[in-house]
Formats: C-alpha cells, sequence, structure tokens
C-alpha cells in the first residue's frame, strides 16, 4: 500500500498531462472502433443486399404525397407489368391479448428466400415447416417456441431469435435518386420485437389483423436486362429510384470517404499519443531519476525503482482504462454514431491490445533507462 | 557487532586502458558499535566510494565486508537493498531529499518500504523531526527551506527506520558555520545515544567531534 502511495505521488506531478493523453488515447480508440464497426456494416450489408446485387434491381421510394394505398405497378405501361419481380417490407403494429404493442417487420416471400441473417438461436423462415405463422424475434422479448397471441385471437410461433443489434433488410430511408446507398437497405437496432412473413403462398399471415401497417420503399428486379431501363424510366414519374449497382458504387465511395477521413484521424492520434506520451515519458524519466537515487540510497532495489517507474510510465494507459470502463455507457454512442451499430467484446479486446501496444511503444525505452541506469553514476552526477 | 571491512578493491574501468582506476586499494577497517569515524582525505582520493560500499550502494571487486555479522559480499540486490533500508541511514552533502514534496513525506520515506500504516509512519517521522528541531517544517515543501533546515531533514529521515548505523557523506559541505555546528552537535548527540556513525569529511570541525580518523589517500588507508 505505502509503495502504491509513492507511486501515485509519482503519477501525480503530471496529473493533467495524463488526464489529457488519456482523453485523447480514448478519442483514438473511438475512431479506431468505428471502423472496426464500419468493416462488420459494411460486411453485413454486403451479405443481405447481395441478394440484388446479381440483378440489375431499383429502390424505389414514391413521393410522399401519395396515398399509403398507392401501388406504383398498377400505373406501369402494359409492357411491363409482368416484366419485374418485386420486394417490399412492410411493418405493422398489433395489439397482443396483453394489451401491448407489438411491432412487426413483415417480409415478402422473396426476401425471406434471399436475405441471409445469422440466427443467435433457432431457425431462418426458409427452414421452418409447420402450420402456424412463423416469427423471428428481434432481441431478447420472446424466446424460440414461445407462442405470442393477438388480441384479435391470431397468434404467431416464434421459431427463431436474432439480437437487436443484428443487421437486417430494412427498405424504411428514401430512395433519393442517384445517391442513395446500400446502406439504405439495412439496419441495425431497428426497434421492431419481430419479423414475420407478410403473407405468400408458403407461410401464414397476420396480415388482417395489424392496427396500422405502413410500406416505405420496394425493390423492383426486372426479369430481363432489356427492359431495366424503361422501367427505370417508368418509376422515376411516381417516385426516387436508385438503381442497385448505383448504390453499390455510392456505397462503396461512402466507405472509401470514411476509411481515408478515420484512418487519417486515426492515425494522427496513434501518432500524437506515441509521441505525447513517449516524450512526456522520456522527460518524466529525466526528472525522476533523481527520485530513484534517493529511493535506492533509502532501501529500494533497483528492480523495484524499475517497477515503479513502469506504473508511473502506465499511468496514462491505466487512466484510459478507468474512462472506457467507466463511460462506457457515454462512449458507446459515440461509436455507434459512426454507423457501427454493434460493439463486439472483440473490438473492446482491440481496445485493449492497442492500449498495450501504445503502453509498450512509449514506455519500453524509459522502463528499461530506470532498469540499467548506473545509481551511483548519477549520484555522483547530482552531487556535482 | 559493528562493520569489518578486509582487503577491500575497487577499481573502475577496464583494465589497460587509460579510464582504469584502483580507487580502492586493500583498504582493512574494523568499525566498533556506538563508535563515531570520520574519514578524511582529498578529493579523488576515495572516500565516497568507501562510503558507498560500506553503505552497500556499491560493491566491491574483492575483499570481504561483515555488517553486524552478515557477509554482505554474498548479498543479492534486493538483500542488500533491505539490508540498507533497516540498517543505515544516510546523510548527503546535497541532501538527496525530494524537493518539490512535502517535509513530512520525504522523512516518511525508508518507512514506507515496509508495510507500516501510513498513519503511523507520519507519526514516527513527526516524531524525528520534533527530535532535530525542525517538527513546525512537517507540511513545507523542502525546496523552500535553508541548507541547514535541509540538512536536519536529511538527518531526521535517516534516523526514521532506527538504523543503528549513520553514514555521512560530506554533512555540512554545503552549510555555514553555524549551520554545521549544529549538524555537528546533533550527530555528536545522535553517536552519544548509541548509533554507529561514519563520515566523510574535509571539514576538521567534524573530524575533530568524531572519536576516529582515518585518512585514504590513492585508495589506502595512511
Amino acid at each position: 500500500m505505502n509503495r502504491i502511495r509513492i507511486a501515485w505521488r509519482l503519477i501525480g506531478r503530471r496529473k493533467w498531462t495524463v488526464f489529457l493523453l488519456a482523453v485523447e488515447i480514448v478519442l483514438s480508440s473511438i475512431v479506431l472502433l468505428g471502423m472496426a464497426g464500419r468493416l462488420l456494416f459494411m460486411r453485413d450489408a454486403i451479405r443481405i443486399t447481395e441478394t440484388f446485387q446479381g440483378e440489375d434491381a431499383y429502390y424505389f421510394t414514391p413521393r410522399s404525397y401519395y396515398s399509403p394505398d398507392f401501388e406504383v405497378e398498377n400505373y406501369l405501361s402494359p409492357p411491363l407489368k409482368d416484366q419485374f419481380e418485386k420486394s417490399a417490407i412492410h411493418t405493422m403494429r398489433f395489439e397482443t391479448k396483453e394489451g401491448t404493442v407489438l411491432n412487426a417487420m413483415a417480409y415478402d416471400d422473396l426476401l425471406i428466400g434471399h436475405v441471409k441473417i445469422a440466427m443467435d438461436e433457432g431457425v431462418w423462415f426458409t427452414e421452418y415447416e409447420g402450420e402456424a405463422v412463423p416469427a423471428v424475434a428481434i432481441g431478447g422479448g420472446y424466446g424460440t417456441g414461445e407462442y405470442i397471441g393477438l388480441k384479435n385471437g391470431q397468434s404467431c410461433f416464434v421459431i427463431g431469435v436474432i439480437s437487436s443489434d443484428t443487421y437486417v433488410a430494412e427498405f424504411e430511408q428514401s430512395a433519393s435518386s442517384g445517391m442513395a446507398s446500400l446502406e439504405n437497405l439495412v439496419s441495425s437496432n431497428v426497434g421492431y420485437e419481430i419479423i414475420i412473413p407478410y403473407g405468400g403462398s408458403r407461410y401464414g399471415t397476420l396480415r388482417g389483423g395489424a392496427m396500422e401497417e405502413r410500406q416505405a420503399s420496394e425493390v423492383f428486379m426486372p426479369r430481363d436486362k432489356n427492359v431495366a431501363k424503361a422501367l427505370e424510366a417508368e418509376l422515376l414519374q411516381y417516385g426516387d429510384v436508385s438503381s442497385v449497382d448505383e448504390m453499390k458504387k455510392n456505397y462503396a465511395a461512402d466507405n472509401r470517404e470514411f476509411m481515408v477521413t478515420n484512418g487519417i484521424i486515426a492515425l494522427v492520434f496513434l501518432v500524437l499519443t506515441v509521441v505525447g506520451i513517449g516524450g512526456l515519458n522520456g522527460i518524466q524519466s529525466l526528472k525522476n531519476a533523481k527520485i530513484y537515487v534517493i529511493l535506492y540510497i533509502l532501501g529500494f532495489s533497483r528492480r523495484k525503482c524499475m517497477v515503479l517507474e513502469a506504473v508511473n510510465t502506465f499511468a496514462v494507459i491505466g487512466v484510459s482504462y478507468l474512462m472506457f470502463l467507466l463511460a462506457d455507457d457515454k462512449i458507446a454512442p459515440l461509436i455507434t454514431s459512426v454507423r457501427s451499430g454493434k460493439i463486439h467484446g472483440w473490438m473492446y479486446g482491440g481496445v485493449v491490445l492497442y492500449f498495450t501496444l501504445v503502453y509498450l511503444l512509449t514506455s519500453f525505452s524509459s522502463i528499461r533507462a530506470a532498469a540499467r541506469c548506473n545509481v551511483i553514476e548519477l549520484y555522483k552526477k547530482e552531487k556535482e | 557487532m559493528g562493520l569489518k571491512l578486509s582487503h577491500v578493491y575497487k577499481r573502475f574501468g577496464t583494465a589497460g586502458t587509460s579510464s582504469f582506476r584502483e580507487v580502492l586499494q586493500d583498504i582493512s577497517l574494523d568499525v566498533e558499535e556506538g563508535e563515531m569515524l570520520a574519514v578524511k582525505g582529498k578529493s579523488g582520493a576515495g572516500k565516497s566510494t568507501l562510503l558507498h560500499i560500506i553503505g552497500l550502494l556499491d560493491t566491491m571487486d574483492e575483499g570481504s565486508y561483515i555488517l553486524d555479522g552478515t557477509d554482505a559480499a554474498k548479498l543479492g540486490n534486493e538483500d542488500a537493498a533491505r539490508l540498507r533500508n533497516m540498517k543505515i541511514g544516510f546523510v548527503l552533502q546535497d541532501f538527496g531529499l525530494i524537493e518539490d514534496d512535502t517535509v513530512l513525506y520525504n522523512v516518511c520515506l525508508p518507512l514506507m518500504l515496509g508495510n507500516t500504516p501510513y498513519k503511523t509512519i507520519k507519526k514516527i517521522a513527526a516524531e524525528k523531526l520534533e527530535q532535530v528541531g525542525v517538527g513546525s517544517l512537517a507540511g513545507k515543501k523542502v525546496a523552500v527551506l535553508s541548507g541547514g533546515e535541509k540538512q536536519r531533514v536529511a538527518i531526521a529521515r535517516a534516523l526514521v527506520n532506527e538504523p543503528d548505523y549513520i553514514l555521512a557523506d560530506e554533512p555540512t559541505g554545503a552549510l555555514d558555520t553555524q549551520n554545521a555546528a549544529h549538524i555537528i552537535s546533533i550527530m555528536k548527540r545522535l553517536n552519544d545515544e548509541g548509533k554507529t556513525i561514519v563520515v566523510v569529511t574535509h571539514d576538521d570541525a567534524v573530524a575533530n567531534a568524531c572519536g576516529r580518523v582515518i585518512c585514504i589517500e590513492d585508495g589506502q588507508i595512511k
């Protein structure tokens, strides 16, 4: 305890510098975590949207002044009418028999058949062979094997669970002609409790029981490449359209920009951190040399002086750890705000490794200097 | 039990090079328990090196050194440090204090190597400061003290572990006559109370206060 007090006293001599450098490390960690999150997002976005990438598909959002019942296919010219498949996600609100509100996303057969989502437990719709209306629960609200009863007497059966931060297809964002990106099709933490089939040939449906139903955007996939441009041109008359190919390019450009900007920021922070802590440790080691001489004379061994120097130089990293632990609930939203959505345990592991690397890079030389210093020579120099 | 050095040699540099120096040559010295010994000699004669060896700060190249029955030459770094902490208190010419810390904290330091509760350590340190007449300075930063005050603080620190030996390296070297006289009187009093004291000095006043004076010339006791 007394030795900790001595180390604490040494650290206290530079407390404000330690604090500022620790903030810098935490910031650079946030940037790095954000980048890692973005990489994950990219992977998941591509996995989900690859359903459409082989096609010359179009993401379409009808103009906002059309009625909710507006169906663009009714207005397309006759030669185009049977030349495409359409995929949409409806959002629905139900009242459960307990009187609570149940928010659901309803996928059509096409999406159910193509979208690949990693299940936490249970199975995806395509593997379900029962008679009940299947549902995949999002988050921990419902468990596999559970029936969710609705007020109107209908019910659905939970066949699997995905965590709330899993990326799912969600067509709620606008197609914003030419500017949309693949990430408009994918989101995590969507705020819905279940995914259900919208109702098709294979699965039962809850459609009739919804208190509210809404559909924002949809994806059109031409059956014949030759009609693709004509379809796009007609869709443009009724709303915003972005081709999936275009969205892919925009997405790649967004990612490049994100990675370059954040990569530069992360690199600058890393260099500043290493130079800052390394420089500070160097200066402080010189200042501490006299103290180590005094401690050695008073009965500290050289090894204990070295340990003291190691603890002293660890201060910045230690304070950074503490900041992360104490302010986790404030730091996490900062990371997710850069569109990572999901922070995995291994990402924190990466931060710990990053801290350790910074510590080793910045402290090795001063600890080695403390271990190797000739205390008697130092004492003689002090005397002179 | 005292300390006994036999045929001690200390060399610096590599043999055959211009930097090679044999600082101590065949030094044999007995210091009895309760003795007050002055070590005189010119600068570079080897006095401080001898004191460093006696104080377990440095090692010898040849010879033997028995401190209170312990063969100090055979001690590892950790054991030597522990023995130094328990048995020896140092008083240095430049005081060896941490300037930007408080007087009390400086005096506490030797006891902080052990497991004594800090509250007790502070109490003992305050008593030692009172003993050397600077109790009122406990809360002050060392940097604001005069040379005489600093040296008394250094003596309080040397005493806080209740060591058997006080080793002083030019304790009055940085002080005016009045303060030097005060430090000499404190050291004399400590010797009267039973402490064994070895003082390296140029100062005749210090040497005259000691029961025995030895002189080192060119690394040998004359």
